[in-house]
C-alpha cells in the first residue's frame, strides 16, 4: 500500500474516532460557558484557543465533527436507498419509465448542486435535520445515473438470461442477480458523496441554514468565527482545517478504491 | 451539424420546462400564505382577500403555474415583497456584479491551470509535477469558504495588502476595483482550476502517446511546435466540456464567495432573500441562475461539436 493511502486511512481515522469519542477526548464541555475566558489563544490549556463566549474551540471542533459526519452518512445512506433503485428500475425497463425518472434526474442535475439544496432548506427553514435532508435530496441523482449505467451493461449478459429463465421475479434480477454485480462504482460513488455531503452540510451551515447555534456543525463554526477574524484567527481556522482533512482523506481514499476496481484508468 | 444544433436545442425544452415546475412547487410547499405576508399582519379579511384574488391565488394550482410561467416569458417576474421593486430590475441590477466576479475567477482559474497543466505532462518527475500533484489535491478538497477566510486572514488582516470586502465600479476607481475583486475571484478559481489542471493534464499525457505526436516528432518538428500545434490543440477539446461543466460549481461558489465578501450579486440577493422570505426575489433570481446554467451548457455542447467534427451523437 501506498504511504499516501496509508497515511490518509490513518488521519481519517483519527477524525472519526475523536467525533464518535468526543466526550472521552474533549478537554471541557463544549457548551460551557467561561466568563472572562473570551477569545483565548490557543495554548495547553485551550488547545485551538476559546471563542466569544469563552467556550473551548478544541472540544467544540469535535463535537462539531459528531454533527458533520452524521449529517454525510445521513444523507449518503438515504440517497443511495433511493437513488440507487431509481435508476436500477430504470435501466432494467427502460422505454417510458426510464424516460421519466431519468428526465427528472436530468432536471435536478441541471441545478448547480450547492443552489437546489439552498432552494430546498429555503422552504423546510433552516435546521441540521433539513440540511442533511436538503443534501439528501441533491445527490440522489448521481446515484440514479451511476446504477443506470451499470445495469444498462450488465442486464444483457447470460447470468441475467439465466435468471430469467428459470422463472426469477424482476425484483429478485435486479436486487439479487444484478445489483451484487453493480457494486463496484457504485461504491466508489458512496465514498465520493460522502465527502461531498460533509462539504454541501458545511456550506450550507457557513450560510446560516443548517444547525443552528448553540449546537455547532464545522460549517456552523466558521460561520461564527468568520465574524471575529480580527480578534481570533484560531476560531475559524481549526473547523475549516477539519473540513478540509476529512475530504482530503476522502478523495484519495475514493480514487484508490476506483484505480483498485478499474486498472484501466491512467492517472 | 444544422440537425444537430436543432435536436440539440429542442432537447433543452423539456429540461427547461422540468426546471420552472420544480423551481415553482418548491416555492409553493412553503407553509404560510403568501397573500397574508403580503398584506401583513393586521390587515383586515377583505384586504387579504383582495391580495389572494390579486395574486391570483384563488385559481386551481396548474393555471397558477400557467399564468407566472407566461408573465416570466414577458419579463414580468413579479415584485418583491419587501420593498415592492421589480424583481426583473433587482436581477439585472446585481446580475452585473456576479458576472464580473464569474469572469474574473474563471481568467483566475484559467491562468493557473494552463501551464500548471501542460508543464507538469510534459515535464514529468520534476518539481513542478511535485507542486502540481499537491496543488490538485488541495485545491479539490479546501472548502470555497475556508480558502475565503484564510486569504482574508493572511492579505488583509496579516499583511493589509488587499481590502477584505466590498466591490466598486471599475470606472470610479480602477485602481481600487481591481484590488477588491483579487480576493474573491481567487477563491472561487481555486476550485475550478484545480480541476482543470488535472484534467489537462491527463490529456495531454494520452495525446503524448499517441502516433500523429510520433509522425510529427519523426518529421523532425522542434519539440515546442509539436506541443503547441499538435497537442494542446487537441488537448483543448475536451477541456472546454469540463469547463462548462464547472460553470455549475461556479454559481454555486459564487453564493458563499459574495458572502465572504460582501460581493453584492445574484448569490448575496439569493441568500437575502431566504432570510427575509422575499419569495418572488427567490424564485426569480434561482429562476435566472438555472436558466443561465442549462444554456451555457447547451452552448458548451454545441461549440464542443464544432471544435471536434467526430462527435454526432
Amino acid at each position: 500500500m501506498k504511504i499516501k493511502i496509508k497515511l490518509s486511512l490513518i488521519l481519517l481515522v483519527i477524525i472519526v474516532l475523536s467525533a464518535i469519542f468526543a466526550p472521552l477526548v474533549s478537554t471541557y464541555d463544549p457548551l460551557e460557558i467561561q466568563k472572562g475566558k473570551q477569545f483565548l489563544p490557543p495554548s495547553m490549556i485551550h488547545y485551538f484557543g476559546t471563542d466569544e463566549f469563552g467556550r473551548d474551540v478544541f472540544s467544540r471542533t469535535l463535537y462539531a465533527g459528531r454533527i458533520s459526519l452524521l449529517a454525510g452518512l445521513v444523507a449518503v445512506i438515504v440517497s443511495a436507498l433511493v437513488g440507487v433503485p431509481l435508476g436500477l428500475i430504470s435501466g432494467y425497463y427502460g422505454k417510458i419509465i426510464d424516460t421519466c425518472i431519468m428526465r427528472t434526474m436530468d432536471s435536478l442535475l441541471a441545478f448547480p448542486a450547492l443552489l437546489l439544496a439552498l432552494c430546498i432548506v429555503a422552504v423546510l427553514g433552516p435546521s441540521s435535520l433539513n440540511a442533511m435532508i436538503a443534501v439528501s435530496i441533491v445527490s440522489i441523482p448521481n446515484f440514479a445515473r451511476i446504477s443506470r449505467a451499470s445495469i444498462l451493461t450488465q442486464k444483457e449478459k447470460d447470468y441475467v438470461e439465466a435468471a430469467v429463465s428459470i422463472g426469477a421475479s424482476d425484483k429478485r434480477i435486479i436486487y439479487f442477480t444484478i445489483l451484487p454485480n453493480c457494486i463496484g462504482p457504485i461504491l466508489v460513488q458512496i465514498t465520493i458523496a460522502v465527502a461531498f455531503a460533509i462539504l454541501v452540510e458545511a456550506a450550507l451551515s457557513f450560510l446560516g441554514l443548517g444547525t443552528q447555534p448553540p449546537d455547532a456543525s464545522w460549517g456552523a463554526m466558521l460561520f461564527s468565527g468568520r465574524g471575529y477574524l480580527r480578534m481570533a484567527w484560531w476560531y475559524a481556522f481549526f473547523p475549516g482545517l477539519f473540513i478540509t482533512l476529512m475530504i482530503l482523506t476522502l478523495n484519495i481514499i475514493s480514487e484508490e478504491i476506483r484505480d483498485r476496481l478499474d486498472p484501466t484508468t491512467v492517472t | 451539424m444544422l440537425k444537430y444544433f436543432t435536436k440539440r436545442i429542442i432537447q433543452v425544452i423539456p429540461v427547461l420546462f422540468l426546471c420552472s415546475i420544480i423551481i415553482f412547487a418548491l416555492i409553493r410547499l412553503i407553509p404560510g400564505n403568501p397573500a397574508l405576508i403580503l398584506a401583513g399582519a393586521d390587515a383586515l379579511p377583505e384586504q387579504i382577500e383582495a391580495v389572494t384574488k390579486e395574486l391570483g391565488l384563488d385559481k386551481p394550482i396548474i393555471s397558477q403555474y400557467f399564468i407566472w410561467i407566461s408573465n416570466i416569458l414577458m419579463g414580468d417576474f413579479g415584485n418583491s415583497v419587501i420593498n415592492g421593486y421589480p424583481v426583473f430590475k433587482l436581477i439585472s441590477l446585481k446580475f452585473v456584479a456576479t458576472l464580473e466576479l464569474a469572469i474574473s475567477g474563471l481568467i483566475i482559474s484559467l491562468l493557473i491551470s494552463f501551464p500548471l497543466g501542460i508543464l507538469s505532462a510534459i515535464k514529468r518527475n520534476g518539481i513542478i509535477e511535485k507542486f502540481t500533484t499537491v496543488f490538485v489535491a488541495l485545491g479539490q478538497a479546501i472548502p470555497t469558504f475556508w480558502l475565503g477566510i484564510l486569504l482574508v486572514l493572511v492579505f488583509s488582516i496579516k499583511l493589509r495588502w488587499l481590502p477584505p470586502s466590498g466591490r466598486i465600479e471599475f470606472a470610479q476607481n480602477p485602481e481600487l476595483a481591481f484590488k477588491l475583486i483579487i480576493l474573491p475571484a481567487f477563491t472561487l478559481g481555486v476550485y475550478t482550476a484545480s480541476v482543470l489542471t488535472r484534467f489537462l493534464k491527463t490529456s495531454v499525457l494520452e495525446i503524448l502517446s499517441l502516433d500523429y505526436v510520433l509522425t510529427a516528432r519523426a518529421k523532425g518538428l522542434s519539440e515546442w511546435i509539436v506541443i503547441i500545434r499538435h497537442v494542446i490543440k487537441n488537448a483543448l477539446i475536451p477541456f472546454v466540456t469540463v469547463l462548462g461543466i464547472q460553470f455549475g460549481a461556479f454559481l454555486g461558489g459564487s453564493v458563499v464567495t459574495e458572502s465572504i465578501f460582501d460581493w453584492p450579486g445574484l448569490g448575496r440577493l439569493m441568500l437575502q432573500s431566504i432570510h427575509t422570505r422575499d419569495y418572488p426575489v427567490l424564485q426569480g433570481t434561482i429562476l435566472v441562475v438555472v436558466f443561465g446554467f442549462v444554456i451555457v451548457n447547451l452552448l458548451i455542447d454545441l461549440l464542443y461539436s464544432f471544435l471536434d467534427p467526430k462527435i454526432r451523437y
